[in-house]
């Protein structure tokens, strides 16, 4: 029992992770805005919230059009003047001037118990680059909002954001595996134990799961999430052109093309000598598709397009608290396998040894 | 026991292949506007579902080698 904390510590990290990830609930958000874009003169828009309580908010809902980020958001429409239909609907009137300083305005929704934000909700427009401030301006409430434990709530997203904490450990576990099995390889060439090559094999074997596991969650999460193709019996939509999927499906096809060097070798020591250095070039290989050329194109993942991953616009306290736990409690799980698997070969080699 | 698995995999093609030519009658299934539904918390469940019958299927395989281990030890 004492051997096995690690163990029971991933299992519970993981049960943690279960519990808190389902039933923490999502902030109020904006579910959908008809029409989706903004034009010059009066707009009539309907918004559906989602948990959100429109009718408790009666009174103090107003809508306001700004842009601009942190300290410098400027208001240039606004309406107090909102019919609430229900709980999750709303519709109100909007009266845009003609010209506006910016291209890509946001919409916020505010009351007295939370701000709903849609950002970049107009496409084309006359913008006027010399900034006019005789915008009409609105008084805004000074509401203070006391921040329940909830997961933000993305438009488009919504209660896919959970996925983060299944999707993301699975890429995250494998590249710890692959990183187990680089260092065993290493260690190999210096003293060719075959002990170390068996390591750095089952390693790969380990990590290859987790490789599987991370593609096929990824693609659910792709098809209904960005795909416009909302058939779930059709074959479109599945793969989004991105430059991290591609990548990780080539690193993937690199370790499947190990497994079949290995089993192609007859030598027990030229097949993990050969292997051992297919297997060094494969994980520098696997950091270039993964971690390097994603960032230097546009990408639904977070961190790509020149932006580092996991700053303040990506995760907040509330996916931290158990994104982190899940990493760790995916990591002893993905021990655990590769232990297993180890130990396996290990007694296949001495069953064989006898024969 | 592939004989067994083959009969399995062959029904649940047939089955999914006959959901496919039914969804095409109408426009849009009841299957998939589940995951379309406003919060898309159906898309989490599977994707959670996916994770769990992978680490089934290792289970299943590394069932499978210990029984030729065992095997193996019975005949020596």
């Amino acid at each position: 029992m004492k051997k096995n904390w690690w163990k029971i510590l991933g299992v519970l990290l993981l049960v943690y992770v279960l519990v808190f990830s389902l039933i923490v609930p999502l902030s109020p958000g904006i579910d959908s805005i008809y029409p989706k874009s903004l034009k010059t003169g009066d707009n009539t828009i309907k918004l559906s919230g989602y948990n959100t309580s429109f009718l408790s908010d009666k009174g103090s809902l107003s809508i306001f059009v700004e842009y601009g980020t942190g300290d410098s958001i400027k208001t240039i429409a606004c309406s107090n003047d909102v019919t609430i239909i229900d709980n999750h609907q709303i519709s109100f009137n909007l009266k845009i001037p003609e010209s506006v300083p910016s291209s890509s305005l946001n919409l916020r929704v505010s009351s007295t118990q939370y701000n709903l934000f849609a950002n970049d909700i107009v496409k084309a427009f006359n913008t006027d680059i010399e900034k006019k401030d005789d915008y009409n301006s609105c008084s805004i409430p000074a509401y203070k909002y006391e921040k329940e434990l909830s997961f933000p709530n993305r438009l488009q997203l919504n209660e896919t954001i959970r996925n983060l904490m299944f999707h993301v450990p699975m890429w995250f576990t494998m590249m710890l595996l692959l990183l187990i099995s680089f260092v065993y390889s290493i260690r190999y060439l210096r003293g060719f134990n075959i002990k170390n090559d068996i390591i750095a094999n089952q390693a790969v074997n380990a990590g290859l799961i987790f490789a599987f596991l991370g593609i096929i969650t990824g693609a659910i999460w792709a098809k209904f999430s960005w795909s416009e193709h909302t058939e779930l019996f059709s074959f479109s939509g599945w793969w989004a052109n991105d430059a991290k999927l591609n990548g990780a499906a080539i690193s993937t096809l690199i370790y499947i093309a190990y497994r079949i060097l290995r089993n192609s070798l007859e030598d027990e020591h030229q097949k993990a000598k050969i292997s051992a250095v297919y297997n060094i070039f494969a994980f520098v290989l696997m950091l270039v598709f993964i971690m390097v050329l994603p960032r230097v194109v546009d990408s639904l993942h977070p961190g790509n397009g020149g932006n580092p991953a996991f700053s303040k616009y990506d995760l907040d306290s509330a996916l931290r608290m158990v994104f982190y736990p899940a990493v760790i409690g995916w990591f002893l799980i993905g021990c655990w396998i590769l232990s297993i698997k180890i130990r396996l070969n290990i007694v296949e080699n001495k069953l064989l040894d006898q024969d | 026991m592939k004989n067994w698995m083959f009969k399995i995999f062959v029904t649940i093609t047939v089955l999914i292949s006959s959901l496919t030519s039914y969804s095409q009658e109408v426009n849009q299934s009841e299957l998939s506007k589940t995951f379309h539904e406003s919060g898309k918390i159906n898309v989490v469940i599977a994707i959670i579902s996916v994770i769990f019958i992978g680490i089934i299927i290792f289970l299943i395989r590394t069932d499978r080698k210990i029984n030729k281990l065992e095997k193996e030890i019975g005949n020596n």
